[in-house]
């Protein structure tokens, strides 16, 4: 009896458990494939929705944009044939070039642009400027469309070109007729890839295939800008949750390339001679220190002043990196190598003084009240490995500090609330941005300065937008200058947000990978994969 | 049988009906907000307010909580928070690895642990128990982790037979299959083994103490029959209820395993709902281990019968 039912129990189970174990067959290998493993699993498909990287990246391999940006930081155009820019400098005329066409076979139109610039712009912290000024935006035939604005500005130039969060991709009119808060539900682009919906495993893998339909520009690439030429036939996108798994396989030749290497794994690295370190600047980051504006004590210029004299940015980022090779100290809020790069105002923040702190907080009155930093400990680059360092900076500064630790999705919540610390309010919070998104005072979302309607942190300065109003309508490259250098001043001085230094990012890639852009973006086109 | 069955079963609802509110009222008190991980790092608090809209979390929570029982009850557990995909399929999808490494871990842990077990018993004091007895403290006192990273040094780094991540259906082949679990069952089996092991040790050790082992031997019949049919069988049930126990906590081991050797199964997808505050996937899931967790002592109980009749229903 029981070896008849222990044997039917176990042919039961393997019967049951086979067909579950049989996932779907993949289909036909491509003949070059690339395994890439991203900085984060790929869980949803709508770049305009959410400002996450690595949704930004996929909008790279399946939309295109109607501008780049070039290695030069020159606007380019991509999916334009060209634009002309109306005597009083108030009306674009964009034409697409030819050949652009969708992943299902039909043609991009000028309606599908507009449909696009309006859904991005509801989103995009630069488009909403953008939109503020636009006075209309009109089909001209269907390959061609115009925009007009009640100033002379080229601001149009500027946003649509934006290589980081949130690129302006262009999606089928459909699509883009989506609410901006609701997430699109189809993934059809006119990019140099096709996403392969069959075998997305949200989380767990995103499979490309390069797009035979498309018309890359004849130009080399440079930066976001020039031929989009795909020379590999799928790309594959893996999560890998272990760090030190990961370096495994790509040593082990299961996969090609890692976005992200970690910094202290980059040694095991660097003793393979069959892979290749990418130090990629323009994919770096700025880490930053946001104060609370809102509530008492940094509601008070003086503390918040205070804060900022305390800071050693070095010991921030020795203890975010690690080694200096990645990493440099830096007070420009636009970023150290941009156009707009200025360090202006930035004098009391690369190297602590604690003395000067306490004096500003004698003069401010601090009523020795604690500060709440909230301390993601699950997220490194956020705040993980340096808000310890920036607590003690602080209390060394006269501060008493209140470091509450908590994962990053708990920063995320909290952060929202513009309620006192007794009510799940906060004094600190860290972050860091992707330098692609900081280059001038209108992408880089931190100095604004209008209150409530600000980022978390709410800083107030009417002066700050009001230059930053000037910027959005200013089109002569000096001025622009003029204006950024005055609003990283002001920024400083209200400290609306503190920078902590930068760091470069590290991509790992066997050799057997050739031709990898080092863009502010991580893209797959120009890749060509050797035998190993 | 079938009638206690049926009891059993219909004892489950209130069960899952407590598990279903307990989760759906912690997730929403504890802190994290899927709008705003969905939203971004860049977004405002407008536009999060939006997507929580959206996402119908602005409802008060009864008024959610009765809607997604209703669907759960219609065989719908909603849609993902974040990638938006059913909740099922996602699931689905996920299951085959959980499922394979499980069975696998079980298959292995009693092929190794039972015969171990026995001979450690019956050679009780001699050298092979001590062995045993050692390897066994060192199975269960080494994190599973350690273990992982050990055998991916031999067997993928430093000899290259085996891959050091990633699951492979059965559809692709038996020997892709087994090639990318070999190392994954190895290190999860390894701490069940050594607790199986002792608890057999000791059961056996208890049975060979009574009366009619000692009268068994004394009518002349060899120590493999004594073992095997006399020991094994009286001591069968408390070895049941640690393989029982055994399953329902690779459940919740298979974590680190999946993780470690980058296997998509419902361990990972478990601990990426939780991080992303992915509300309809945790729930489910959960609902989904509570089932698993009753059926497998349900079956549990029903084996105590049919290995010792003696057993009250």
């Amino acid at each position: 009896m029981y070896k008849t039912l222990k044997v039917s129990s176990l042919v039961g189970s393997l019967l049951v458990a086979l067909p579950l174990t049989m996932g779907a067959a993949g289909a036909a290998r491509a003949e070059t494939v690339v395994t890439a493993v991203m900085q984060a699993p790929l869980r949803s498909l709508d770049p305009v929705i959410t400002t996450a990287y690595v949704i930004r990246n996929y909008g790279y391999m399946i939309y295109d944009t109607l501008l780049s940006v070039d290695a030069n930081g020159e606007i380019k155009p991509q999916m334009l044939e060209k634009w002309e820019v109306s005597a009083d400098g108030k009306t674009y005329t964009f034409t697409l070039r030819d050949g652009l066409k969708w992943h299902d076979g039909k043609p991009v139109t000028a309606d599908d642009c507009i449909a696009s610039i309006k859904r991005w712009a509801k989103q995009d912290k630069m488009g909403q400027v953008m939109e503020t000024l636009t006075t209309s935006m009109d089909k001209v035939n269907d390959k061609t469309f115009s925009m007009t604005f009640s100033a002379p500005t080229n601001i149009v130039l500027r946003a649509l070109s934006k290589p980081s969060s949130l690129a302006a991709f262009i999606m089928p009119e459909r699509v883009a007729k989506t609410s901006p808060s609701e997430p699109i539900t189809e993934s059809i682009g006119s990019g140099p890839f096709k996403f392969v919906a069959s075998e997305y495993k949200p989380g767990v893998q995103a499979v490309f295939v390069k797009n035979q339909d498309y018309v890359p520009r004849n130009e080399p690439p440079s930066g976001m800008a020039g031929g989009r030429v795909v020379k590999v036939d799928k790309v594959r996108w893996v999560s890998m949750p272990d760090a030190m798994t990961g370096i495994n396989a790509l040593k082990n030749k299961e996969i090609d390339f890692i976005e992200q290497a970690p910094y202290d794994l980059l040694p095991i690295l660097e003793q393979d001679k069959d892979i290749q370190l990418i130090v990629a600047k323009s994919q770096g980051g700025q880490p930053i220190m946001r104060l609370n504006h809102l509530i008492p004590p940094f509601d008070n210029k003086l503390i918040r002043k205070a804060a900022m004299a305390a800071i050693d940015q070095k010991a921030i980022m020795q203890a975010d990196i690690g080694n200096p090779k990645y990493y440099s100290t830096c007070g420009a809020l636009f970023g150290c190598d941009s156009t707009y790069a200025s360090t202006a105002g930035s004098e009391d923040l690369i190297k602590a003084e604690p003395e000067k702190s306490k004096a500003l907080l004698k003069e401010g009155k601090y009523d020795g009240t604690p500060v709440v930093i909230m301390h993601p400990t699950d997220f490194a680059n956020a705040g993980g490995s340096f808000v310890p360092v920036i607590a003690q900076q602080l209390r060394q500064g006269g501060f008493k500090v209140d470091v509450q630790a908590m994962d990053w999705q708990t920063v995320v919540t909290r952060r929202a609330s513009q309620k006192p610390v007794a009510e799940g309010g906060w004094n600190i919070f860290t972050t860091y941005l992707s330098l692609a998104d900081i280059t001038d005072p209108l992408s880089n979302y931190t100095v604004a300065a209008n209150g409530k309607g600000a980022w978390f942190g709410w800083p107030t300065s009417p002066e700050i937008e009001k230059l930053r109003q000037q910027f959005a309508t200013s089109a002569d490259a000096a001025e622009l200058k003029r204006l950024a250098t005055e609003v990283q001043k002001l920024a400083m001085d209200e400290v609306a947000v503190v920078p902590l230094g930068e760091f470069s990012v590290v991509a790992a890639a066997r050799k057997s990978l050739k031709g990898i852009l080092n863009a502010p973006v991580p893209v797959f086109w120009n890749i060509e994969k050797t035998k190993d | 049988m079938l009638l206690i069955i049926l009891k059993r079963l219909a004892a489950t609802v209130p069960v899952l009906l407590v598990v279903a509110v307990v989760i759906f009222s912690v997730l929403r008190l504890t802190p994290g907000d899927p709008a705003a991980i969905v939203a971004g790092d860049g977004a405002t608090v407008q536009q999060i307010e939006e997507i929580r809209r959206h996402m119908g979390l602005d409802q008060p929570i009864p008024v959610q909580f009765f809607k997604w029982i209703g669907d759960v009850l219609q065989g719908d557990f909603g849609t993902s928070l974040i990638s938006n995909l059913p909740v099922k399929d996602m699931i689905l999808d996920r299951m085959g690895p959980t499922i394979a490494i499980t069975l696998y871990t079980v298959l292995y842990t009693v092929i190794i642990s039972i015969p171990v077990g026995i001979i450690s018993a019956w050679r009780r004091g001699k050298a092979v128990d001590k062995v045993v007895t050692a390897g066994s403290v060192l199975g269960f006192s080494v994190p599973v982790f350690i273990t992982a990273y050990v055998l991916i040094f031999i067997f993928s780094m430093a000899l290259g037979w085996l891959p050091v991540q990633g699951y492979r259906p059965l559809s692709e082949g038996l020997w892709p299959h087994i090639k990318h679990l070999i190392l994954p069952v190895a290190s999860l089996g390894t701490i069940y083994i050594a607790l199986v092991t002792r608890f057999v040790r000791s059961s056996i050790i208890d049975t060979l103490g009574e009366d009619y082992i000692r009268t068994a031997r004394a009518k002349g019949l060899n120590e493999r029959s004594v073992l095997i049919h006399h020991a094994l069988g009286n001591a069968a049930v408390p070895i049941l209820t640690i393989i029982g126990i055994t399953i329902t906590m690779l459940i919740g081991g298979v974590v680190v395993t999946e993780s470690v050797f980058n296997i998509p199964g419902l361990g990972r997808l478990v601990v990426e709902a939780i991080l992303a505050k992915d509300f309809t996937i945790i729930q489910a899931l959960i609902v989904l281990f509570s089932v698993v967790d009753i059926v497998i002592n349900l079956i549990i109980d029903i084996l105590y019968k049919v290995f010792d009749p003696r057993i009250d229903s």
